[in-house]
Formats: C-alpha cells, sequence, structure tokens
C-alpha cells in the first residue's frame, strides 16, 4: 500500500527546501534559548520574516522601472530584517527587561505575528489584485532569489540536480555556512562562551562581570532576524514568491522541535533539519489516501517527542537544555 | 466653535449611537484620568526619593550606576494595583482605537459602536459572548492546578480536541443503540470526553515525573498530533467525499435522531429566551467552583502548591512528588477534555481541527494573568473574546481584515503583560550612588 515514491529529485529539493527553512528557525531559536529564553514566538516571527519578505519585494517591484534583481533581495531582506526584529524586540523588551513569563509573552507574539502576517498579506493581495484578491505573487524577485551556478547546476547531471538545484537560492548555502558558524561562535569565541554562560547560570555571569542584559537582548534579536529569514527562504524559494493565507503553516513550531531534536547544538541541525524536512513532505511521496496522509503528518512531532523522551532518560549532562531555560533573572532575587 | 459643532453633530444621532458615543466619552476620559494619576503618583514617589537622597548625602559626585535601577515592589495597595492595571489596560485599548482608525478610517466613535454591537447588537451576539467567556474561561480553570504546580501544560489545546473528538465518535456510533436513553448517553460521552483528555494529559505527565522530560515541549507536540488526527477522522467520517467535513451530527433535518446528544439550548427558555447556553455556563461554574474549593480548602490543593513552590521542601514533607505531578495533571486534562465535549456536544454538533479554536493557547495567557484568581481570570477572559469578537464585527462592517483580530489581541495581551511589571517591580531612578561607599563605610 505504502509505495515508496521519495527516491526522486522533486522529493528530495521538496525536503531541502522545507528543511532548510526549518534550519534557519532553529539556529535562530537555538541561539535565543542558549540565553536562556524559550521563545516560543518564533512562528509568528517566521510568518512576519515571510511576509516582510514579499512587503519589501512588493514595494520594490511596483515602484522600480528598471528591475533588478540584486536591489529586489536587498529590499526582500530589508524588510524581512526590520518586521523579525519588530518581533524579536517585543519579545525581548517585555521578557527582558519587563520580565514578563516567557511562555505567555512567545505565545501572545506567535498570535500576533501570525495575525500581522496574514492582515498585511491579505492587504497586498487586494492592493494587487483588486477587491477580492485572496494572494499576492512576487514572482520576479522570487526568480531572484534562486541561484544558479552554470556549471555546476547544468553539466553534473544528476549531482547538479540533487545538490545545486536552481530552486534552492543562495540562501540555502547561507543557512548551512550559518550553521557552521554559530557552531564555532559557540565552541571558539568568547562572546559565544559567554553567552552559553548567561543561559546556564545568569548570577554567577553577571558576577563575573558580563552584561546579563546586552547579551540576552542582543541573542533576541539576532536569533529573531534568523529565525525570520527562514521565513523570508520559505516563501520565496519554496512559495515561489506567492503568499496566501497561513501560506508557513506549522513550520514555526517544527522549528522548536527541531532545537530539542538537535540538542541545541547547530552542526547536528543541519542533518535533523533533512530528515524533519523529509519528514515533512513524506506524505506527498508515498502513496497514501488522503486521510493516511493526515497521520503520516504527525510523524516529525512523534519524532521530536521520541527525542524528548530520550534525552530525558540517559541524562548526559552535555545533552540537557540550558539551565536558567525559561526563568527570567532578576539581580536583586536572592 | 469646534465644541459647538460637535456637540450639534451629537444631538442629531439617534439614540442607540448617542449612548455609545457617551460611553467612548467615558472610556476616554477614565483611561486618561487613571493614566495621569498613575503617572503623577510614580513621579512624585520617584522625585521624593530623589530629594530625599540629596538631603542626606549634598557632596555626592555623580558616578556611573546604571540610570534606572528596578527594585521588587511589594508594597501596593488593591487600589492602587487596580489603577495601574485598568490604566494600562485603556492605553492599549486607546492604541487598538487609533490602529484601526488609521488602516481603516473610521472614526473612534464609530469603532466603539461596532465593537459594542458586535458583541452586544442581538440577543444571538450576547449569548455567543457569553459562551466563548466561558470557554474560555473553562479551560484557564482547568490549567489553574497545574501552573501553580509550574507544570507548563500548553497541550490544553490538544486535549480539548481529542476530548470533543472522543464526544463526537461515541454521539456517531452509539446514538441508535442509547437514543432512547440520552442520560446515558450523555453519561457516556462525558466520560469519553475526559478519559480522551486524561489519555492526552497523562503521557506528559508521566515522562515528567518518572524522568524529567520537558513538558513544555512533550505538551506542544501532543497538540499536533491532536490536530493531525481529528484531521484524520475527519477526512475518514466525512459526509461528502472530498470535502474534509463531517457536517452536523444528528440534525434537525434529515437525520434518524433530531438533536439527540446535543446539550439543550432551550433550557428555562421563558426566562432566558431560546438559543441560550445556560447549561453550558452553569457546567463550566460548577467547575470552576469546584476547582477554587479544591485549590483553596483541600489537601491535595495545599500539596499542588507545596509541590510548585519548591520540590524540595515537598520531598523533606514526604509528600510523592510524582504521585501529586500525575494526579494534577490527569485533573487538567479531564477539564480540558470536557470542555472539548462541551463544544461538540454543546455547540458546534460537529467535528474541525478548529474545534478548540486557539482556546488552549489563549487560555494559558488568561490563567497567567489572572494569577490564579478566578474572578480576574473571569474578567480577562471576556475582555479577550469582547475584542476578538468585535474585531470579527469591524472586519465585516468596516472592512478591517479578520487577520487583525489576531493582531489586535497579541496587543492587548502585551499591554496586560506590561501592567503585571508595573506591578510587581518599581524603578527607581538613580541620581547617586551612594549605598556602595554607605557600604564600605560601615564596614570600616
Amino acid at each position: 500500500m505504502l509505495a515508496i515514491e521519495i527516491f526522486s529529485v522533486s522529493f528530495f529539493a521538496a525536503m531541502i527546501l522545507n528543511g532548510i527553512t526549518l534550519l534557519f528557525g532553529c539556529i535562530g531559536e537555538t541561539i535565543t534559548e542558549k540565553a536562556g529564553h524559550l521563545n516560543l514566538g518564533i512562528p509568528g516571527i517566521m510568518y512576519m520574516g515571510g511576509i516582510g519578505a514579499i512587503l519589501g519585494a512588493f514595494i520594490y517591484e511596483a515602484n522600480a522601472t528598471n528591475f533588478n534583481g540584486f536591489l529586489a533581495i536587498l529590499s526582500a531582506v530589508f524588510f524581512c530584517v526590520l518586521l523579525s526584529a519588530l518581533g524579536g524586540g517585543i519579545y525581548a523588551v517585555l521578557t527582558v527587561s519587563l520580565r514578563a513569563n516567557q511562555n505567555v509573552t512567545g505565545l501572545a507574539l506567535t498570535t500576533f505575528g501570525m495575525g500581522l502576517a496574514n492582515f498585511l498579506g491579505g492587504s497586498l493581495g487586494r492592493l494587487a489584485q483588486g477587491g477580492s484578491g485572496v494572494f499576492v505573487s512576487v514572482k520576479r524577485t522570487s526568480d531572484a532569489f534562486t541561484f544558479f551556478i552554470p556549471w555546476l547546476s547544468e553539466r553534473t547531471g544528476l549531482f547538479g540536480e540533487l545538490f545545486f538545484n536552481s530552486r534552492y537560492g543562495f540562501l540555502t548555502y547561507v543557512a548551512l555556512i550559518l550553521a557552521v558558524l554559530v557552531h564555532f561562535f559557540f565552541k571558539k569565541t568568547r562572546v559565544g562562551l559567554n553567552l552559553k554562560a548567561v543561559g546556564e547560570n545568569p548570577q554567577a555571569s553577571d558576577a563575573a562581570g558580563i552584561n546579563v542584559t546586552r547579551y540576552k537582548y542582543i541573542a533576541i534579536m539576532v536569533g529573531s532576524i534568523i529565525a525570520g529569514l527562514g521565513g523570508c527562504y520559505f516563501v520565496m524559494n519554496y512559495l515561489k514568491g506567492v503568499w496566501q493565507h497561513g501560506a508557513l503553516g506549522d513550520a514555526g513550531w517544527l522549528a522548536v522541535a527541531l532545537v530539542i531534536f538537535s540538542l541545541w547544538r547547530p552542526l547536528r541541525s543541519i542533518w535533523g533539519a533533512l530528515l524533519f524536512g523529509a519528514l515533512t513532505v513524506a506524505y506527498n511521496y508515498l502513496h497514501a489516501s488522503t486521510s493516511q496522509q493526515e497521520i503520516l503528518k504527525m510523524l516529525p512531532y512523534l519524532v521530536t517527542i521520541v527525542v524528548l523522551i530520550v534525552t530525558s532518560l540517559n541524562k548526559k549532562r552535555e545533552d540537557q537544555p540550558p539551565g536558567s531555560l525559561g526563568l527570567h533573572y532578576f539581580r536583586e532575587e536572592r | 466653535m469646534f465644541l459647538s459643532s460637535a456637540i450639534d453633530s451629537y444631538l442629531r444621532l439617534d439614540t442607540f449611537e448617542k449612548v455609545l458615543r457617551a460611553i467612548a466619552i467615558v472610556f476616554i476620559v477614565v483611561a486618561i484620568v487613571c493614566i495621569c494619576v498613575v503617572g503623577v503618583i510614580w513621579l512624585v514617589n520617584i522625585i521624593k526619593a530623589a530629594l530625599k537622597r540629596r538631603r542626606e548625602n549634598p557632596k555626592e559626585k555623580s558616578t556611573k550606576t546604571p540610570l534606572f535601577r528596578i527594585v521588587k515592589n511589594n508594597e501596593l495597595k488593591f487600589w492602587q494595583k487596580l489603577l495601574i492595571r485598568i490604566g494600562i489596560f485603556l492605553l492599549g485599548f486607546v492604541l487598538y482605537m487609533i490602529i484601526i482608525s488609521l488602516i481603516t478610517g473610521a472614526s473612534g466613535g464609530q469603532i466603539l459602536s461596532t465593537l459594542f454591537k458586535g458583541n452586544f447588537g442581538s440577543s444571538i451576539s450576547i449569548w455567543s459572548l457569553l459562551r466563548n467567556t466561558f470557554l474560555l474561561f473553562g479551560v484557564a480553570v482547568a490549567l489553574v492546578p497545574v501552573f501553580k504546580m509550574r507544570f507548563w501544560n500548553i497541550g490544553a489545546e490538544g486535549q480539548i480536541l481529542v476530548g470533543g473528538l472522543a464526544t463526537f465518535a461515541i454521539m456517531k456510533y452509539l446514538t441508535p443503540a442509547l437514543h432512547n436513553m440520552q442520560f446515558l448517553l450523555f453519561i457516556v460521552m462525558f466520560l469519553g470526553g475526559i478519559l480522551a483528555g486524561m489519555l492526552w494529559g497523562v503521557f506528559p505527565a508521566l515522562f515528567k515525573a518518572k524522568f524529567g522530560t520537558n513538558e513544555t515541549l512533550f505538551t506542544l507536540m501532543m497538540n499536533y498530533i491532536a490536530i493531525q488526527l481529528v484531521r484524520y477522522f475527519c477526512i475518514k467520517w466525512e459526509k461528502i467525499p472530498g470535502s474534509g467535513e463531517v457536517g452536523i451530527i444528528n440534525n434537525v433535518f434529515g437525520s434518524e435522531y433530531p438533536r439527540v446528544g446535543w446539550i439543550s439550548n432551550n433550557f428555562l427558555s421563558g426566562i432566558f429566551g431560546n438559543g441560550n447556553y445556560v447549561v453550558l455556563l452553569l457546567l463550566v461554574s460548577v467547575v470552576a467552583l469546584a476547582m477554587y474549593v479544591y485549590m483553596k480548602y483541600t489537601k491535595q490543593g495545599y500539596e499542588i502548591k507545596v509541590v510548585g513552590g519548591s520540590v524540595n521542601t515537598a520531598n523533606y514533607a514526604a509528600i510523592d512528588v510524582q504521585k501529586v505531578t500525575i494526579r494534577t495533571v490527569l485533573i487538567s486534562s479531564a477539564i480540558c477534555g470536557f470542555i472539548g465535549m462541551l463544544i461538540v456536544a454543546g455547540v458546534d454538533h460537529s467535528l474541525s481541527p478548529n474545534l478548540a479554536a486557539g482556546r488552549g493557547f489563549t487560555a494559558i495567557t488568561v490563567t497567567w494573568l489572572g494569577n490564579f484568581n478566578m474572578v480576574l481570570m473571569l474578567i480577562i477572559s471576556a475582555i479577550l473574546t469582547f475584542f476578538s469578537a468585535g474585531a470579527k464585527r469591524l472586519a465585516s462592517d468596516i472592512s478591517l481584515n479578520a487577520s487583525m483580530s489576531d493582531v489586535l489581541i497579541g496587543i492587548i495581551i502585551f499591554f496586560i503583560l506590561i501592567s503585571e511589571f508595573f506591578i510587581r517591580y518599581r524603578v527607581k531612578i538613580n541620581l547617586k550612588k551612594k549605598e556602595k561607599e554607605e557600604l564600605v563605610n560601615a564596614s570600616n
């Protein structure tokens, strides 16, 4: 019944496109969690980043007389960063300075971000197509986002199709490089180690002279912007620049799940992202009825639960979440 | 000149509009007064403290201390807390109106009257406001014991869904057998709902208790499994192939057993009219009352508080933490399942992945912001329901995109969170650095 059709180029491409989206979200959330903040607003921030990219591209396409791909990308990324930084900023102010509960703030931010994205998307759709427009398309900018290395993409046959498919776009490689960089950032740099210390024990870091508030703010902002880029990547490369209501689906929650799966390690999250990407799209490539597909869509969540249980069972110290995750830090307490 | 024309145009409105505008004006005036009072009190305190310090140490030099210092605040009186809450909430509300009027160009009065019409315009909308408020409140009540225990159950959404799913399945398969004994059918539905909810809660609880598995993420994942499960059954049981919709069960028209298994909405129709939700409101109130008594007056409620306060203390007091954890989560998820049953049997009479409608997530905010106080939780539920229903009305009446309601709810929650900060902490402005020197002097 479940004949396998997953050994195809299109499956591989879909896996990469979904996986890299999650990788962006996961790297962003990892950085945030390393500072001791469980940001459940990441799904909302990814929506904001996604619509920011659409917005930037839309503004550019509407105003540009000579379409320049580079400027289109710049405009899209700029608005994406702007909106996701707005989301991260709200979260940071509320949880770091105002010491609001992280879970509540995060969930409210997700509601806010998804609402904002769908609102802007709907308004842009109406602008683009008159009264009843339900979607907005920025095809030209989306094309600019795709990346094409002349020799590698064309002449290398299956290898080129698998690894240098023009649908991936340059952001795919940016995400991979970012994962490696963040790995070294946490392992080798003083700032990275300080950040980890802040997440493990803010009291001790404060006593050691680390500016806890500044570290937390910067980590949350940077994490949010990276997660927002994931939204940009998804709408530009996977959805080919077409925004519809609820375009990103549950990608943000999967990104949060992936952080646990990867045990807060950026390198591990690369193959984790690919696995999650495969699990997310698998239902499309297995011969399953529509009802069975819904069951198959449970897979990434089930895998995450299994990982959660396994990591809590083996109790290895290096596999545990940051020590102060979810707790706010108030210097004058105790 | 301006005032007279404003009064003139006001007098020409019909009565309903007049009342609404009047409410609007009172509202805004109260907002401004509250904000001013809070602001003045705050500023006076700061200046007083600064002056006092200057008087004590006239010869200080300014050094590099941070300008703002945050200290815990336990001295606020009840009315001060209330004033801060109301003031900041109204500030959020003013922002809410400004945003809408910037987008749509509608005037403040128009927005207010639409908000009120959307919630109080007809008996249907009033009942739907009450119903949605109490459903949200019910979920928030379910979360009280677990949050008190510091167990972050964010899986209420999934627990509601499976509760609804079980109820629907029982209605679907047992109605033919039990349609003559509706009472029995209701009991089976009730048990099915709460057992399904408990099933969804027991795994996170068990693993948390035995192995310390992170419950926030576990319960979060359980939500999506529940959603997919409901989607699966929606397709499995669909009425029209390919639609993915199961339709109304035991429909009034075209089904063998009309209204069997439906919670009556004509209860005491002489007083409340037809289409009321009195039964639902009563049931939720009973649950809330029971929870209040349970938390306040029983040994188990006390144990929950001890475990929430400190697991070590609980261990020293010979409280079986594992048992308390599992028991409490089971109670919480059972209530969530019960709410799911209420939604399916009392409101929707159908099954869809949206039947929980985000209540499981919103309720987290309600419980936390209500600070486990039942009255406050009910008020916050009402406020959030009011604004989301009002925003939906705004969407249809003055062509505002429906997604805007989520944005506005988000803003309202942000502002309530901000007000919590001003209740728990106080910001001091450091004019001089002195305490350190004093300490040095004292030790010498």
